[in-house]
């Protein structure tokens, strides 16, 4: 365990210039690249001169753009991510507000890309070159080919409008308490069964828009790995030792997994964009529907604010995958 | 020395259906391998020498097939055996070391716990912590320094030559009546090839087994084995005991190989090795499959396939020369 | 006859490469996948290039005069795909839409792909300090899931179709270094280029005529799949409000517009939007079957099996 430990430590450490790396990005698109970031940060051409003034004192959009990054990273680490010029609230506490939704169908969605994908991969493989095989590879072509905002409308247009059998926007009954801010699982934690329901309902036909293009992903992901693993020595050799086939099987599914959890990590991150389009669909309240809002006003510290934390949850996320690739696998913790 | 026979081949042919073509791996063998013998199957790469080790477990893979032949092992058709049953003998009765102990060990996990699954796997119901001491005394018994250590270690943490010890203790762990050792030590360095063949047998005598050595190495069937068969594309050309077979040779293909060993005391212009090439699996030659290269080749060679004739008492050829006819 | 003898000669020097190719071709046309795929794909850039001359009607201009009869109009002999809620018929407006996608992939692409590749190849080729601060930008622009940049990007830019276009392209080239480097540390390893070095030629020859050409095959399997991904996305920002702006017939914002008059008036929202899977599907198709085309293992299968079938 001693190596592991080291590890992660040094996975840690190299974590510190990919926070630096993500919020260099974001500077330079919000601060950078605009002609007049003032006066986009202010609210675009309708913003009063002084306001503009106050927010170049503020920002110290005078100063050189290193001094400014500074001033910048200053104001993130604080929690000051800006002013919505269309709110008037601070943008963190919008993002706050409007997070756990987000997270909740993106969770929802990686849950179904898990149970749905991976099974499907490995019938796939195991039943390589049947019908079966070649349809998970056309679910996996159209998966990757479909706009999710279309596929949303259609699936309302048939589970809502045609059959009526699950709503078609919004989240449900909140549940009596919350803790988390997911719903689901709020309305489990404080056994508000009814919410429960409804919210399950709700999410549904998000959930399910959403984990389309990366179930078929998923699934031909594991299918390689899975045929990988099956016609690698070691489990050839477990058969020869005549091994119990849950033991084989235990072998074929820590070695398959490892890129799995790669492909889920980078997936997490598609999920999280797919969620400002697929809630835009379904009237979802996350962040998805609060940054179309920001762009149709012009709200760009909106914009750059729900930018900047998905960056930080996506590396997070990419963080947390290679610690599990390193707990799988202990080649890497060298 | 006959005694009696633990396995026994019969018309074994295992066929491999690629895209080429039909490659006959394995076309027609009989085999018998006697309790507490040391016995080599020697042939050249790809002389199908390996399969008949796999096919003797019925572990071929696609897109190879056992198309006919009958294996039995105590007496019973492991061919025809149920898999559940044969999953049992596998890794108990019928032990296997295999060539590259680098690719047998699965890399995520320690070696203590690969060879505590292969003893759980076979002795009914025995308790991890129990089977996990065993693996120990295993690896004490195979030599590894720092065993207490070493069961922790995974695989990549230890050397060529600590790996096939770890695969040995794993196929001693269930003490097995046969043990299958395929090209045990091609993988390894020179310098540990001695060792490794050493404890092998070693623990050949300790347990009392009996070994089905398969290699290409002349030189380890004239110190390790009693008895051997000779493998020309996938079919036995010679079966003797050891002595005979090197003092009287009498396929040619035997003759040349025997040739081909390098002689440390007698000094040559140029090694001998076999004229021409091997025939392409696909496409084999009709009548004997050594005409091509034979010097020896006569007209009914070209015909007909030799049978196995029993020249003296043991010592079997399947060459024209020694035919009656 | 001379030409002829050219002619000759070149095919006799190019005897491996044209079966290769005739091989790749056979391989192509046999799967029914690959041929749905290039078929879609192919049609999709002729209508791109001729979409708006065979157009039935205007896609843009507005007949104020009729505007009310002809409004949401659902499909029928005259407008096969309906007409939206200033009477303009959709089979128009979403065949000159085609070229907006078809300019959109190409202008991305020919940014992002040969940025990519020199960026790739650089780094591969002299590693040390230059290959670590490529990789390490590459690696912050891959710290961020594509399509929340080109949010950010675009909307940095103004919402237009240019900056949307930009956009996408920004974040569009760093797999491609990734593919690029990967294939050129693996080509730098083999005897040519050990031997070419030796020889002297100078770095710029040796990357772009020996090394460039074997670390292709990936390069255009991933553009294949991304002419597609690129109309998702371009189409997915115009659905945000991001991108192309009324009134032109881009796909994703017919969709958007059509959603206002859902599910009363369906083909609004349903033609543009198969409009675009379809489009992504042939190039997904197309580009799945080229993965096994140009893998040379797969072509020596198919060869034997031509063979025997003879």
């Amino acid at each position: 365990m001693g190596e592991l430990k080291y590890y992660l430590i040094r996975r840690l450490l190299t974590f510190i210039p990919t926070i630096i790396g993500v919020t260099l990005l974001t500077f330079l698109i919000a601060r950078v690249i605009p002609a007049n970031p003032a006066v986009l940060w202010a609210g675009g051409i309708k913003a009063k001169p002084e306001v503009v003034q106050l927010l170049i004192k503020k920002y110290h959009l005078d100063k050189p753009p290193h001094i400014q990054y500074f001033y910048y990273l200053k104001d993130i680490f604080t929690g000051h991510w800006g002013i919505s010029p269309v709110t008037h609230r601070p943008v963190i506490a919008d993002i706050a507000t409007y997070f756990p939704a987000t997270a909740e169908l993106a969770l929802f969605s990686l849950f179904v890309t898990i149970f749905i994908g991976i099974p499907l991969g490995v019938i796939s493989a195991l039943k390589k070159d049947t019908w079966i095989d070649h349809v998970v590879r056309i679910i996996a072509i159209s998966g990757a080919s479909m706009p999710v905002f279309w596929l949303g409308i259609i699936l309302q247009w048939i589970f809502y409008y045609s059959l009526g059998l699950l709503p078609a926007t919004g989240r449900g009954i909140p549940p009596r308490i919350t803790y988390t801010g997911l719903y689901l699982l709020d309305s489990l934690l404080c056994g508000d069964f009814e919410a429960f329901r409804s919210n399950l309902q709700h999410i549904i036909l998000p959930g399910f828009t959403l984990a389309y293009p990366c179930i078929g992903l998923v699934a031909r992901i594991t299918r390689s790995s899975v045929l990988d693993v099956l016609s690698a020595d070691f489990i050839d050799y477990a058969r020869i030792r005549g091994l119990k086939p849950s033991f084989v099987f235990r072998h074929v599914f820590r070695n398959a997994s490892i890129p799995i959890i790669t492909i889920l990590g980078l997936l997490f991150g598609s999920l999280l964009c797919g969620a400002v389009i697929t809630e835009t669909v379904f009237s979802w309240p996350g962040l998805g529907t609060y940054t179309v809002a920001a762009i149709s006003n012009i709200d760009y510290p909106a914009i750059m604010g729900v930018t900047l934390i998905i960056g930080l949850v996506y590396v997070t996320v990419n963080l947390i995958v290679d610690i599990l690739y390193a707990i799988i696998d202990p080649r890497i913790r060298l | 020395m006959s005694g009696e026979v633990l396995l026994r081949v019969e018309d074994l042919r295992v066929y491999f259906y690629t895209y080429a073509g039909v490659v006959k791996a394995v076309d027609g063998i009989d085999l018998e391998v006697y309790r507490g013998e040391s016995f080599a199957l020697v042939g050249e790469t790809g002389c199908g020498k390996s399969t008949v080790a796999r096919a003797v477990l019925r572990l071929i893979p696609p897109p190879g097939r056992i198309v006919s032949g009958r294996v039995f092992f105590e007496g019973r058709d492991l061919l025809s055996l149920p898999e559940k049953e044969l999953r049992a003998i596998r890794g108990a009765d019928i032990a296997y070391i295999c060539q590259d102990p680098s690719s047998a060990l699965d890399p995520l996990y320690t070696c203590g716990y690969q060879i505590s699954e292969t003893i759980v796997s076979h002795q009914g119901v025995v308790k991890w912590r129990d089977a996990w001491m065993y693996a120990l005394k295993l690896l004490k018994q195979v030599a590894i320094p720092e065993a207490e250590k070493r069961i922790k270690n995974y695989p990549h943490e230890l050397s060529g030559g600590m790996k096939q010890r770890v695969v040995i203790s794993m196929s001693i762990a269930n003490r097995p009546k046969l043990l299958i050792a395929d090209e045990p030590t091609t993988a390894l360095d020179v310098t540990i090839q001695a060792q490794i063949m050493d404890l092998i047998m070693e623990l050949k005598k300790l347990y009392n087994t009996t070994l089905l050595l398969i290699t290409h190495n002349l030189g380890l069937v004239a110190e390790y084995c009693d008895r051997v068969a000779v493998m020309y594309l996938g079919k036995i050309v010679e079966v003797a005991d050891v002595y005979t077979l090197f003092e009287k040779p009498l396929h040619p293909y035997t003759q040349g190989l025997l040739k081909a060993i390098p002689n440390p005391l007698k000094r040559v212009e140029r090694l001998y090795s076999i004229p021409g090439m091997i025939p392409s699996p696909v496409n084999l030659p009709p009548g004997c499959r050594f005409r091509p290269r034979c010097q020896f080749a006569k007209d009914i060679c070209a015909r007909e396939e030799p049978p196995m004739i029993e020249v003296e008492p043991n010592h079997y050829v399947a060459c024209w020369m020694y035919a009656k006819r | 006859m001379r030409l002829l003898h050219i002619l000759h000669n070149w095919r006799k020097r190019n005897r491996a490469r044209l079966r290769e190719y005739k091989l790749m071709f056979t391989a192509l046309t046999r799967s029914p996948t690959a041929i749905a795929g290039l078929v879609l794909s192919m049609s999709f850039i002729i209508l791109g290039i001729v979409g708006p001359y065979i157009a039935p009607y205007n896609p843009i201009e507005i007949d104020f005069e009729k505007m009310h009869e002809l409004r949401l109009q659902p499909p029928s002999w005259e407008h096969p795909f309906g007409t939206d809620e200033f009477g303009r018929d959709l089979f128009s407006r979403v065949l000159c839409g085609a070229r907006i996608s078809l300019m959109v992939a190409i202008v991305v692409l020919s940014i992002a792909i040969p940025l990519g590749i020199v960026l790739g190849l650089i780094a591969g080729y002299f590693g040390g300090v230059v290959d670590e601060v490529i990789m390490r930008v590459t690696d912050v622009f891959l710290s961020f899931p594509g399509l929340i940049l080109a949010i950010a990007f675009s909307a940095a830019f103004g919402a237009s179709i240019w900056s949307a276009m930009a956009a996408i392209a920004l974040v569009w080239w760093p797999p491609y270094v990734r593919v690029v480097r990967g294939q050129v540390l693996q080509i730098k390893e083999s005897l040519f280029v050990e031997a070419a070095k030796a020889l002297g030629l100078n770095p710029l020859k040796i990357m772009f005529r020996h090394i460039l050409p074997n670390a292709l095959t990936p390069v255009i399997v991933l553009a294949t799949l991304d002419f597609g991904s690129v109309i998702l996305v371009a189409a997915a920002l115009s659905f945000i409000g991001l991108g192309a702006q009324p009134p032109t017939p881009e796909w994703g914002r017919l969709v958007a517009d059509g959603r206002a008059y859902f599910p009363e008036k369906w083909w609004y929202v349903f033609f543009p939007g198969l409009a675009i899977f379809l489009t992504a599907l042939g190039w997904n198709l197309l580009g799945d079957a080229l993965r096994d085309v140009l893998d040379p293992r797969y072509r020596r299968r198919l060869e034997f099996k031509e063979r025997r079938g003879r």
